[in-house]
């Protein structure tokens, strides 16, 4: 078992260096020059190259990927001064501040809307599938899934559009969002946060409640089933144990992968609510054409990915004994 | 059911038969029409009796099993009489059919990977059983009665392997544990639907073997299942073949190999291939595949 | 060539298998070796049986011979050629050469494709003329295998499992191999049906000439087809030699467990059941 996590992590290390490397070759092949976007309107070209100096842009790509590198373990310096200290993801020199620092600013509320949503969708998708899986082909299983073909069919923004007007102004059943912390008001904290989590939970619930049904079917007419049912266990016993271990399962794996990609930021989602999560820094960064930030948000969502990815597989063989232990013939 | 009440049904006169079923008719029925896979079936089982059920695919043997124990698939209905020592079986309600099942009558399924849960250590799905019938019993008793009961079947290191989980067993392994479950709760009676079907030769005989085994040392009658007629012929002492859901002979082993009545029971007799000799000039079958309807012919 | 000379020989045929998991990231994974040194030959219209428990390589011997998967070491030899490593052109010839029947015949026939076109399949796929048009080959081929020819516009799933492994087996005739394997091809089947499929495959080998590598568990189907029987357990062939020799007097231990364990029906109820059905026949003459 240790053996095993240790390969593991080994192997993560290789794929996180590789990420780090291909997004770094993207943007230092594709993007346009940032020593042209830092100099400005009134522009020359020997400022131009001066400014290249000053940020080592006319060094060999090696050498700048070297120092990128090193700049996430140890920080690094830009130009004459600009201290970026470790773990350094790039400097953005449109808003005067290091990309890391700006993370660690906005990450809560990223982190607030993935929690807040996976609790929803969770508790929406597996008790509506588990309710279509009892009441298979029944009326209640018909509207089920027709609730889900919506709810997999309206895409976010509109969704979330149609919400406010509905809630917030037609029917006043919320509040205006306001920005407050949680500990000045809870109540509108949570308010604000709610239509998001909405939003957000509506496709994954909706999917969960597919995959709950298919899965706790599919395990009810499994051999081992019916032997439960043989031994004169009650309903509720063949059920927990015999139906819904093996159903739920494989949804932690998948789970796993979208919360993961959910914590590096719902980009529609907070930039349609105004909520200053990593997403909506993103989007703005893209607005802005500001490339630290946006190579830093896509190697947050890479290495998350890869750490869900890593995390669900550890869990995985912790809960499933065919993965956790060989037959041993 | 308590202690007393099972002294009772164990004093009845010996040729009073354990298990007695009449007329049972098993169906699905469709808005357009009742499709029957049991028809009007009737056999008795003597107390200790091995009794075998033949037939190809498509006969109904299954389904009596099934039918026996209340577990048949959502759709089907099932008429008619099943006495099990004095109690009517089709009367029961839920509840106290779960006492019956698993209990006084255990099952054994023919694949037994796909039977046993692969989430639970085999010691788990025995005590789980054991648990189910005997209130009041700790984790402790039932794992030591898990052990116990793998022991029984030849299980060696039953105490380490008690914690295994059925992937770590090997087919033969498998299905012994399936034995040791249904052996756990002392039943009155085991019904075994095509147990060693999925098993190689050696470990079938192993298998069959067992099972013998079991019935001279505990007394519990036998109802097996299968389609190979030369398995039932060296483990049951009775045999009724099935044909479409219908009987088409029953009778003493002896009788039915020696003197078979049916023009079907003595084709399956031609057709079982021999491996004391080769019959070079084979069998008056028919060669073309002309009269098989599309659900004969194959166990898939 | 002369006759004396066998239709394939299989010298020394070894298959590992990665186990996957054993090895490090930079540590090849341990081999496990499901076929052990095995050495055989069939002749012609010879029916060669390779008989052996689950685990015991019969069924990666017969797709190595059908190439279907490639040795680790080893060669097969067809008709004087080394198949071994064939490729292009010359491994199409070989495909009409060797055939493979095998157990489950709906998951080995595409469902959308009718009988016409799944026997055709082979030839069309080869690029080659198909002898008298389409339709009356396809009539012509299930006649020789018992099917009723109005059929040939069916689909898989109309058939039963017994005229569905006789599609099959149309398919694997059509393209006139010299060798049949047939891989479990009876294993599946109800008995009174598998009777019917054994009596085909033998007379379609006394009529086409062929031969059959014939894999099964089951000794007692074997002893009913084969002429040479090689038991194989372990990846190993322990005994190999003429039917009645393995089955009359078994040399190998291995060997005499297995047919030990085999169920017989008492040969005192089979005589007199033989017994009271001749009398009953000469009492009605």
């Amino acid at each position: 078992m240790t053996r095993q996590v240790l390969k593991r992590l080994a192997g993560m290390v290789v794929v996180l260096l590789l990420v780090c490397l291909f997004t770094y070759v993207i943007f230092f092949v594709l993007s346009p020059d940032p020593a042209v976007q830092i100099c400005g309107k009134n522009c020359t070209p020997a400022k131009i190259d001066q400014i290249r100096d000053n940020l080592g842009l006319n060094r060999p790509f090696w050498a700048q990927f070297w120092t990128f590198l090193s700049g996430l373990f140890v920080g690094r310096t830009y130009g004459e001064g600009i201290q970026c200290s470790a773990p350094c993801l790039g400097y953005s020199f449109q808003s005067s501040q290091s990309v890391t620092s700006m993370m660690v600013q906005r990450f809560p509320v990223s982190l607030t809307v993935a929690v807040g949503a996976a609790v929803l969708w969770l508790l929406a998708g597996l008790v509506s599938g588990l309710i279509g899986a009892i009441n298979e082909g029944k009326f209640i299983d018909r509207f089920i899934s027709g609730l889900t073909f919506a709810g997999m069919s309206i895409p976010n923004y509109v969704l979330a559009l149609v919400l406010q007007f509905v809630l917030v102004v037609t029917l006043r059943w919320l509040p205006f969002p306001q920005a407050v912390a949680f500990g000045d008001d809870p109540v509108q904290w949570f308010l604000n946060f709610l239509m998001p989590w909405i939003v957000l939970a509506v496709g994954y619930a909706a999917s969960y409640t597919r995959l709950t049904r298919a899965n706790v079917i599919e395990a009810l007419q499994e051999n081992y089933v019916r032997t439960a049912r043989s031994k004169g266990l009650r309903p509720s016993v063949v059920w927990r144990r015999h139906a819904l271990r093996p159903a739920l399962t494989p949804i932690v794996t998948i789970f796993g992968m979208d919360f993961a990609g959910l914590l590096g930021g719902a980009v529609i989602t907070e930039t349609v609510f105004g909520l200053n999560g990593i997403g909506k820094m993103a989007s703005d960064a893209i607005t802005k054409n500001d490339q630290p930030v946006i190579m830093g948000v896509t190697l947050l969502a890479a290495f998350l990915v890869v750490v869900g990815n890593m995390v669900v597989d550890l869990v995985y063989t912790a809960i499933d004994p065919r993965v956790r232990i060989g037959a041993s013939a | 059911m308590t202690n007393s009440q099972r002294d009772q049904t164990l004093d009845q006169p010996a040729d009073r038969p354990m298990l007695s079923v009449r007329d049972l008719t098993v169906a699905f029925p469709t808005a357009k029409a009742t499709n029957e896979v049991v028809h009007h079936l009737s056999f008795d089982l003597p107390p200790g009796g091995a009794l075998g059920i033949v037939g190809e695919s498509g006969s109904g043997k299954s389904m009596t099993s099934l039918a026996i124990m209340n577990l048949l698939p959502p759709g089907a209905t099932r008429s008619g009489s099943i006495v099990f020592r004095d109690t009517e079986l089709t009367a029961l309600r839920e509840p106290a059919m779960r006492t019956v099942r698993g209990s006084r009558i255990a099952m054994i399924f023919q694949d037994p990977l796909s039977c046993l849960n692969p989430y639970y250590t085999v010691g788990d799905q025995i005590a789980e059983a054991y648990r189910a019938h005997r209130h009041g019993v700790s984790r402790r008793q039932a794992h030591r009665v898990a052990i116990e009961s793998m022991e029984r079947v030849h299980i060696r290191d039953a105490a380490r392997r008690v914690n295994y989980y059925p992937h770590q067993f090997s087919g033969g392994m498998r299905q012994r544990v399936m034995i040791a479950m249904a052996l756990s709760m002392e039943p009155e009676l085991i019904i075994a639907d095509e147990p060693t079907t999925a098993l190689d030769v050696t470990v079938q005989a192993q298998i069959l073997g067992l099972l013998t085994e079991i019935r001279e040392n505990t007394g519990a009658g036998l109802i097996l299942i299968t389609h190979d007629l030369a398995v039932v012929s060296e483990t049951t002492d009775q045999i009724i073949v099935m044909r479409h859901g219908d009987l088409v002979e029953s009778g003493p082993v002896e009788q039915i190999f020696s003197e078979p009545r049916a023009d079907y029971t003595r084709m399956l007799l031609d057709a079982v291939p021999r491996i004391d000799d080769a019959i070079d000039d084979m069998r008056t079958l028919p060669s073309s595949a002309a009269h098989e309807t599309p659900t004969e012919g194959a166990r898939l | 060539m002369t006759d004396t000379e066998p239709l394939l020989v299989a010298r020394n045929l070894v298959k590992e298998f990665p186990v996957s998991g054993t090895g490090g990231l930079f540590r090849r994974d341990k081999t496990f070796r499901a076929v052990d040194d095995v050495s055989l030959e069939v002749g012609y219209r010879e029916t060669l049986a390779l008989v052996g428990e689950s685990g015991s390589g019969k069924s990666t011997v017969a797709r190595m011979l059908a190439r279907l998967i490639n040795p680790t070491s080893g060669t097969v030899i067809l008709d004087g050629t080394d198949v071994t490593s064939l490729s292009g052109a010359k491994l199409h010839d070989f495909r009409s050469s060797v055939q493979v029947v095998f157990q489950d015949p709906f998951s080995s026939l595409n469902p959308r494709h009718s009988v016409e076109e799944l026997v055709t399949a082979p030839l069309r796929y080869q690029g080659r003329q198909i002898p008298g048009g389409a339709r009356a080959f396809t009539r012509e081929l299930m006649e020789r295998v018992g099917l009723d020819p109005t059929w040939s516009g069916r689909h898989p799933a109309q058939f039963s499992g017994g005229q569905a492994q006789r599609v099959g087996i149309a398919r694997a005739l059509a393209v006139q191999p010299k060798l049949v394997i047939c891989d479990e091809a009876v294993s599946a089947l109800d008995v009174s049906v598998q009777a019917q499929i054994i009596n085909l495959l033998r007379s379609l080998q006394r009529e086409e000439g062929f031969s059959y590598v014939f894999i099964a568990h089951d000794l007692a189907v074997v002893r009913q087809i084969a002429t040479r029987v090689a038991v194989m357990t372990q990846g190993q062939v322990v005994e190999i030699g003429s039917r009645d020799e393995v089955f009359d007097h078994p040399q190998h231990e291995y060997t005499r467990t297995l047919l030990a364990a085999i169920p017989r029906i008492n040969p005192r109820w089979e005589a007199r059941r033989r017994h009271l059905e001749r009398a009953k026949a000469e009492a009605a003459s």
